[in-house]
């Protein structure tokens, strides 16, 4: 049972880990070939999973729904959401128009599903308002140098804010769009970049974690 | 004497005058015809996938500016005029399609300005050849049932006339079925050869052409404009097993993550409360590096969640990481000795679209009210939309994320943040497996490395800058370029 369960899914593991990281030195239409394969089967892989997703979405609202559980409503309207775009797209055969024509799944992507996903799009707008409030209560020196960043930006892009920095703070000689563009291309960049060079190690580190069968959690506790 | 001297002087004057005098007609000659084309040669593109070439050739000096070059290739026949396809048209004034351009580092590329460089891509050429093939071959065909057709009606007026016709009906058949069979074979064959030729014009005359020049286009097997990339990959994975070996005499250490300590705290908050833990892995699915990060904290969560005996909600925006977050949850109670209490919705499907899922997620905090969230993967624009809720529930929320433009977000509304790497080192610190841990020293090691490597190329840069000295700078800067 060990073998099956923790040497062969190793040996799968570290032969396509392996494998994988060779191609990348390795021109030759050969290892294009072997990546366009891998690319097949994982798209098989998500065809399997997509089943056990739709299984898993049906059962938790079923259970919620057989129970009567607090909020089972919201459970139901999640089956009539489903069966309101699935029941046109099998008329339409997933296609949002014919000859021009408009089909039901059509409409229902359009006025129903896009407007909603734009609301909940928009309605960041208002968690930014609260997020910048909080941003600025000034409670520390990080803090402040944080709101003062924050001040110029906010100052650099709107019209009136530099009409506010000509008023106030004209005589220094600087201007607030250089300010916003220094802020934005020297300071703000190099921090992201700092971030992504740790990103890219910490990468190549978890990748080799796996390739030497050091992370294995995902195999479980026998292994 | 003299009369000797001058009989000699007047026979060496006989033979060489009419060799002085022709070798100057030569002289006046190479100054009118002066090659446009010196040192030209075609050489398949170094350590590609096959499918190019380059050809190369001097950058006159002093060429008249309305000199204009074309470049030709074909990987057919080149006898046949029509196979020849114009690759490129530019002006000897154009001084920027020289060997610079060709993107190699300086230990596969040594040309440079002084020389003219153009790329054929031979890709386009196997598909015009096999592109051919297929016509004539869909012409056979045509032909062939157009015979068969009329064949038929001879069948028992003139047997004779029959056989003859289904004879050629037959061939015609065959060399379509050839010409396909070339036709798919070129398109498979790892190395073509192809044929190139510049023109040289002037005044929209030909004034010069080289000749057909012939190389062959390999599909290489090693990169060597990786080798920088293949060194370090090397160095860091010998510094990896070096650090195993450490890890083993338990020579580690490692500084403290408050974002990852809190996990204790807010799971024995979440224990008190009788409120569930609420986590999510993010946007990707499991072959994002930062969602296979977020599945081993979720086991180190799961783990501390089943030893406290309280609620694990995990709704999931991709398929395939609900699977395998699913397994691991699992085996995380069985880790803890808490089998019985592990519920297989725990982890559930939510809704593949973005905002449909961050809708979700929402409605989710602000019914259960969790007594903790921790948002650990890749996330966009919903980041602050779920994290938001967390905050108006009052929950401790724990985020960790290796897009750098959410961070800000998360910043303002969560109680810890783990930045980029961080979150990748979580697992193995939650873990505290000496194994997993030491590999955290190689992130360090790795980090180092680039600091010195950057400090490094920029003080050689500026040095190269300040002396002029171009190919100091080229040298650096290959050295540092993943191509």
């Amino acid at each position: 049972m060990k073998f099956i369960k923790t040497y062969i899914p190793l040996f799968i593991v570290v032969t396509i880990g392996v494998i994988t990281l060779a191609t990348y030195f390795i021109p030759h239409r050969a290892a294009q070939t072997y990546l366009d394969g891998m690319n097949s089967w994982l798209s098989i892989i998500y065809s399997y999973a997509i089943l056990v997703g739709f299984v898993s979405l049906f059962m938790t609202h079923g259970k919620k729904i057989a129970k009567r559980v607090e909020g089972w409503g919201y459970s139901l309207f999640m089956f009539l959401g489903f069966f309101l775009m699935f029941i046109p797209a099998c008329f339409s055969h997933g296609k949002q128009s014919v000859d021009g024509i408009m089909t039901g799944y059509g409409w229902a992507y359009q006025f129903l599903f896009q407007p909603l996903s734009a609301t909940m799009f928009s309605v960041l707008a208002f968690y930014i308002i609260s997020t910048v409030y909080r941003s600025f209560r000034v409670k520390s020196a990080q803090a402040f140098v944080l709101f003062i960043c924050a001040l110029i930006l906010v100052l650099g892009n709107v019209p009136v804010g530099q009409a506010v920095w000509e008023t106030l703070l004209g005589w220094t000689g600087l201007h607030i769009a250089n300010l916003t563009d220094w802020l934005m291309s020297v300071v703000s960049v190099s921090a992201k970049r700092g971030i992504m060079i740790g990103l890219a190690v910490g990468g190549v580190v978890t990748c080799l974690k796996m390739i030497f069968t050091i992370e294995r959690s995902y195999l479980g506790r026998d292994s | 004497m003299n009369k000797h001297l001058l009989a000699v002087l007047l026979t060496a004057a006989m033979f060489i005058s009419p060799a002085a005098f022709a070798a100057g007609k030569t002289a006046d000659k190479a100054i009118e015809k002066v090659s446009y084309l010196q040192n030209i040669a075609a050489e398949d593109m170094p350590g590609d996938a096959g499918g190019a070439a380059v050809i190369t050739w001097d950058v006159p000096e002093n060429a008249p500016e309305d000199i204009i070059y074309r470049v030709y290739a074909t990987a057919d026949d080149p006898e046949n005029k029509a196979s020849w396809k114009q690759i490129a048209e530019f002006s000897a004034a154009d001084k920027t399609i020289t060997a610079n351009n060709i993107k190699l580092p300086f230990w596969m590329w040594k040309k440079g300005e002084s020389q003219y460089a153009v790329k054929v891509n031979g890709d386009g050429l196997q598909a015009r050849e096999s592109a051919s093939m297929l016509l004539t071959a869909a012409n056979l065909d045509n032909m062939q049932k157009l015979l068969s057709e009329q064949s038929a009606a001879l069948k028992d007026s003139n047997p004779e006339l029959y056989k003859e016709t289904a004879a050629i009906a037959a061939k015609y058949s065959a060399v379509s079925a050839e010409l396909k069979k070339s036709a798919a074979e070129i398109m498979h064959k790892t190395d073509h050869d192809v044929f190139c030729k510049v023109e040289v014009l002037k005044k929209n005359k030909v004034i010069e052409t080289s000749e057909h020049l012939q190389t062959v286009m390999k599909s290489n097997w090693f990169r060597a404009d990786r080798v920088n990339t293949l060194f370090m990959t090397f160095l860091i994975i010998a510094v990896f097993l070096y650090s195993l070996s450490r890890a083993k005499k338990g020579q580690s250490f490692i500084r403290r993550i408050n974002g990852l300590d809190a996990i204790e705290e807010a799971v024995g908050r979440a224990t008190e409360m009788g409120k569930p833990i609420f986590y999510t892995t993010g946007l990707y699915d499991i072959e994002a590096i930062s969602t296979i990060a977020s599945v081993f904290v979720l086991g180190e969560v799961a783990k501390k969640v089943a030893a406290y005996d309280c609620g694990l909600v995990v709704p999931h925006k991709q398929f395939l990481t609900m699977s395998v977050c699913r397994a691991v949850t699992k085996e995380a109670y069985a880790e803890a000795g808490r089998s019985d209490s592990y519920k297989e919705d725990s982890n559930f499907f939510l809704n593949p679209d973005q905002f449909a899922y961050a809708t979700g997620v929402e409605a989710i905090i602000t019914r259960e009210k969790p007594a903790a969230c921790f948002y650990m993967g890749s996330f966009a624009a919903e980041a602050l939309l779920m994290s938001e809720v967390g905050t108006t529930v009052g929950a401790i929320q724990v985020a960790g994320t290796d897009s750098e433009d959410q961070l800000p977000f998360f910043f303002t509304s969560c109680d810890y943040t783990l930045i980029g790497e961080e979150l990748y080192a979580a697992g193995a610190y939650l873990s505290k497996d000496p194994l997993l841990v030491s590999a955290l020293k190689v992130q360090d090691f790795g980090k180092l490395l680039f600091m010195v490597l950057s400090i490094t190329a920029v003080i050689l840069v500026l040095i190269s800058v300040k002396t002029g000295n171009m190919s100091l700078q080229k040298g650096v800067l290959d050295l540092l370029t993943g191509y």
